[in-house]
């Protein structure tokens, strides 16, 4: 379980740095948690969501500029608003790997629902 | 039925999720700052760490040759091109691409608009700018250049230098390559104008030259008495070592064949409106979230760049063929200036059919400051004499002055200001106004209103001068230059592949009419400047400059070498009233004691012109320290930390294990401090004072001289050396943790510490600095405190040594090409070679072997 999970969250933030890098702004910005979410609602935990979102995230940063230093100009210069996507992505991942795994459940249902009613 | 209202729940919430989701991801579209905050690639974190352009072609109509830009491995761009235009262009785009906020920092504190990028913090240093009139006698420059048919060469290359920045601005805009700071602030780069060209040689005008110093002496004098003058040597300094002697000299115009200054006659007018429009929100822009915090610490720095004080000091030297290894002239510069993040100068090497040069620019000047060309070399420091001039007034009412015997109104001139707001991403108007009576603008200071007469104040041309320098053949043709410069005067040193070599101190040095008589008890003085004059009386009058013709000059010096330091430039033989305020001796002393050890060795070569710049030996911590020990033997004060002075003096090390230095640095500091409150009655401006007037007063005092009891009463030098003494422990034993003098590592306190002006996060690596306030390898400290130690932010801006017998020149540069905070050419220099005292080799000639940048060609 440990195992896939961290699977799991180094091939979602992998897939957030991929997507972010790979496609145009602003279509990165929001395409990369939704590849997270969709990790995360077929093998995830909403917290290892959350994780991969985070780590996605700091490993994009990470590419192009020493990550310490970066956060820290950022908190110097904006404050507290710099934490912004430490709760940005994490919670669009969440919500998003949340509607996928209901809308698949859903779809589960009625096919197990079309199976019985056929039995 | 209870399973479908469960399903609608669940449908129910998945359409509230499914809306929070949408909003979410639609905030950083419809909201540019959170976009910014958010996006690690295309927001403010993409733009820290830029990558320079790389193989970029580009087709420029109207063009009428081709350039290409190559960038070897340390980031130096060497621009080959097979047209003037070409390589005007690439020098623009190449700069642009490298330093574009700088550039544009840079322009807009000398025009006066530095507020419609920055914010209401640097409404001040606009005030500045505009009460010294940069933004109109700038444009007046540029219109007077624009139509002179002789200059029309000039004109053609700034114009398209020009076209080169526009273009980039375009290109980085289009290509999402806005340096971070824009991204931060939220606002546009507006276009480069030619006159910000021409407004930044008042941008080095302010740096250089602009000073209230005569304020500060008129205030000492207040407390004091005018005797001060003639008792700590204020004004002939004859602690001093000139830079030439009088014998040597030989005039200007002998060389020349000229006379000067170029005087046209040009017409300035009012420029109210700003240059460069209201400022555009950049649509991708956050602006600073703490906005005021942050405009209030940028205006700072940027005041404490502009400040000359205590860092105006630079070296430079010439040594004739005679000495050198070679045969042939050497040349040597290191002007000491703020250590900022990015560097001050950019170093480019241009090739095009009327230009070989290569050196430093100030990037948004497309002409090389120090370097050389295929025949000549040059190099300046600050001559730091007295170009400013104030004037006090009989009052009748706020606007009414008396002026000889009649009743004068002030004159009001307005100027438009844009004022960016970067957190709220707006802007507003502001009026400023600058009153003016019979001498020029008024400035108040310590509530007194005075009028500002100021060398940099009206139309000046150095462009005209760097363009004829960059061009010269020869050191006639070098110094013939000089017709066009303004000032502030600088000592030029030049040499030639011919072997000639010059040293020039040629700059306009204000003539003044009717200046008054101060009487001491020594007898009569003459206020040639150094005291602010009555204006009512219409004292001290500028009438012109002295004629260049007549300065003297250094041609070809029998003795075969001159080197410049800041101190005075000749004896008082032929140098009387050029000035006052010159740096102490101890730098230039220095260097002609190596120069003429190096030269009694054998012949010089460049590897000892390198040695000579790195040299950490400061002669005048040798001094303050053997005063100081001096007055606590009279206290009678012998412990430890006398013993480590005294233990220091031997081999005075200012290297970074040496633990003496440091107590030497921090008790001379403290006793300059307090000996200084003693005479002006606060800390505040300290670093008038010098270790020269320090000297007489402790040397008086020692030897019993009667008039020093009108300053210090019998036993209260010793108290302040005590004092000082005490506070220097202190403040050690806080900063290291230790109060064993052993323990006080110098590289440890005294540091370099160059900053950004957005955040000290972006700065440069804090290391160890060598050496001290006087020493060649001037260091400096910003402060001295327990928490912070004693950050050295000032130092040598460039080193610079060339030999005219190669096609090359060495430089090193404390910070890289780049202004791109986390590019590998941000600090590659800095890092690699400055801090080691090394150089980088760049020839002159020849297509480099490095990546290419840019490539342009005409379109069609």
């Amino acid at each position: 379980m440990v195992v896939k999970t961290a699977a799991g969250i180094v091939v979602a933030s992998l897939l957030f740095v991929a997507v972010i890098y790979l496609l145009p702004p602003p279509i990165g910005v929001i395409a990369a948690p939704l590849s997270v979410a969709i990790i995360g609602s077929i093998a995830m935990s909403r917290l290892a969501t959350a994780l991969s979102a985070l780590v996605g995230y700091s490993l994009a940063v990470a590419v192009s500029v020493p990550l310490l230093n970066t956060f820290r100009f950022l908190y110097d210069v904006l404050g507290p608003v710099s934490l912004a996507p430490f709760i940005y992505y994490p919670v669009i991942a969440v919500i998003a790997a949340d509607i996928t795994k209901t809308i698949s459940q859903y779809f589960k249902e009625i096919r197990h629902g079309n199976r019985a009613s056929t039995n | 039925m209870a399973r479908a209202s469960v399903g609608r729940f669940r449908l129910f919430l998945l359409a509230m999720e499914a809306s929070v989701l949408v909003l979410l991801l639609l905030v950083p579209v419809l909201l540019p700052p959170v976009y910014q905050i958010v996006d690690p690639v295309g927001g403010v974190v993409g733009g820290l760490s830029l990558d320079l352009p790389e193989d970029v072609y580009l087709e420029v109509a109207g063009l009428d040759g081709k350039a290409k830009v190559y960038m070897d491995d340390y980031g130096v761009p060497h621009i080959i091109a097979d047209s003037e235009n070409a390589a005007f262009y690439a020098i623009g785009w190449t700069q642009a691409s490298l330093r574009l906020f700088q550039m544009d920092v840079f322009r807009r504190v000398a025009l006066g608009e530095l507020s419609g990028l920055l914010g209401e913090a640097a409404l001040e240093v606009d005030r500045t700018s505009l009460t010294l009139g940069f933004r109109d006698s700038s444009v007046a420059t540029w219109e007077y250049i624009k139509s002179a048919e002789e200059y029309s060469e000039l004109a053609r290359a700034i114009e398209w230098y020009t076209r080169g920045v526009n273009d980039y601005i375009n290109y980085a805009v289009e290509n999402g390559l806005l340096p971070a700071e824009y991204r931060l602030l939220g606002v546009m780069p507006s276009k480069w104008h030619p006159v910000d060209s021409i407004a930044l040689s008042k941008f080095f005008h302010l740096m250089l030259s602009y000073s209230t110093d005569d304020l500060v002496l008129q205030k000492l004098v207040k407390r004091n008495g005018y005797d001060l003058i003639v008792d700590l040597d204020v004004v002939e300094r004859n602690l001093n070592l000139s830079h030439a002697i009088c014998y040597e000299a030989v005039t200007w115009g002998e060389i020349t064949g000229m006379d000067g200054p170029f005087d046209p006659d040009i017409e300035e007018s009012i420029v109210s409106e700003p240059l460069h429009g209201a400022p555009v929100e950049l649509n991708t822009g956050p602006g600073l979230v703490n906005g005021v915090e942050h405009a209030i610490m940028l205006s700072e720095k940027l005041v404490s760049v502009l400040s000359p004080g205590y860092m105006e000091a630079s070296n430079n030297w010439v040594i004739s063929g005679v000495y050198t290894e070679s045969g042939k002239p050497m040349l040597a510069n290191d002007p000491h200036l703020q250590l900022t993040a990015p560097s001050l100068w950019l170093f480019m090497r241009v090739s095009s059919p009327g230009y070989n040069v290569a050196g430093v620019f100030l990037p948004g000047v497309p002409l090389v400051v120090i370097g050389r060309n295929s025949n000549v070399a040059w190099g300046f420091t600050n001559v730091g004499s007295d170009f400013t001039d104030f004037y006090y007034y009989d009052w009748l009412d706020e606007k009414r002055y008396i002026y000889k015997g009649e009743v004068m109104e002030v004159e009001a001139r307005e100027y438009k200001v844009y004022v960016w707001d970067p957190a709220g991403r707006s802007y507003r108007e502001e009026a400023v106004t600058i009153e003016y009576t019979i001498h020029g603008p008024l400035i108040e200071w310590e509530g007194e209103k005075y009028a500002v007469a100021y060398t940099g104040r009206g139309p000046t041309f150095e462009v005209i001068f760097l363009w004829l320098l960059n061009k010269a053949d020869n050191v006639v043709e070098a110094l013939q230059a000089q017709r066009f410069f303004y000032g502030p005067p600088q000592n030029m040193v030049i040499a030639d592949r011919d072997g000639n070599i010059a040293y020039s101190p040629v700059g306009a040095y204000p003539l003044r009419s009717n200046t008054p008589l101060i009487v001491t008890r020594y007898g009569g003085i003459v206020n040639t400047g150094f005291l602010p004059f009555n204006g009512s009386e219409g004292e001290g009058e500028w009438k012109g400059y002295r004629d260049y013709s007549e300065i003297p000059i250094l041609y070809n010096p029998p003795s075969g070498y001159v080197a410049t330091a800041n101190s005075r430039p000749f004896d008082l033989e032929c140098w009387e009233g050029f000035g006052w305020n010159y740096a102490d001796r101890f730098r230039t002393q220095r260097i002609y004691s190596l120069l003429e050890q190096a030269s009694r060795d054998g012949a010089i070569s460049i590897r000892e012109n390198m040695k000579i710049q790195t040299d950490t030996r400061d002669l005048g911590l040798e001094r303050m320290a053997t005063l100081l020990l001096a007055l606590l033997e009279k206290a009678g004060v012998s412990n430890e930390y006398t013993s480590t002075i005294e233990s220091w003096l031997p081999s005075p090390s200012t290297g970074e294990t040496s633990t003496g230095a440091t107590l030497v640095l921090l008790s001379s500091w403290f006793f300059a401090q307090e000996v200084w409150k003693e005479l002006y009655g606060s800390y505040s401006d300290w670093r008038f004072l010098k270790v020269e007037h320090i000297e007489v007063l402790v040397n008086s005092y020692l030897e019993g001289e009667v008039w020093i009891e009108k300053y210090f009463e019998d036993g209260e030098l010793e108290e302040i050396a005590v004092e000082a003494l005490r506070k220097a422990v202190a403040t050690a034993t806080e900063y290291f943790g230790s109060d064993d003098p052993e323990d006080w590592f110098y590289g440890k306190i005294h540091y370099y510490n160059p900053d950004h002006v957005i955040s000290s996060v972006l700065g440069f690596d804090e290391r160890p600095a060598p050496g001290g306030p006087f020493s060649v390898n001037v260091a400096p400290p910003s402060e001295i405190t327990s928490s912070r130690g004693a950050p050295v932010s000032a130092g040598p801006s460039v080193r610079i040594v060339v030999d005219l017998s190669e096609s090359s020149i060495y430089f090193s540069l404390p910070g890289g090409p780049s202004g791109v905070p986390f590019s590998p050419f941000y600090q590659n220099l800095y890092r690699e070679t400055w801090l080691k005292g090394q150089y980088v080799e760049v020839e002159i000639y020849g297509e480099p072997d490095a990546r290419l940048l840019l490539s342009v060609t005409p379109a069609g």
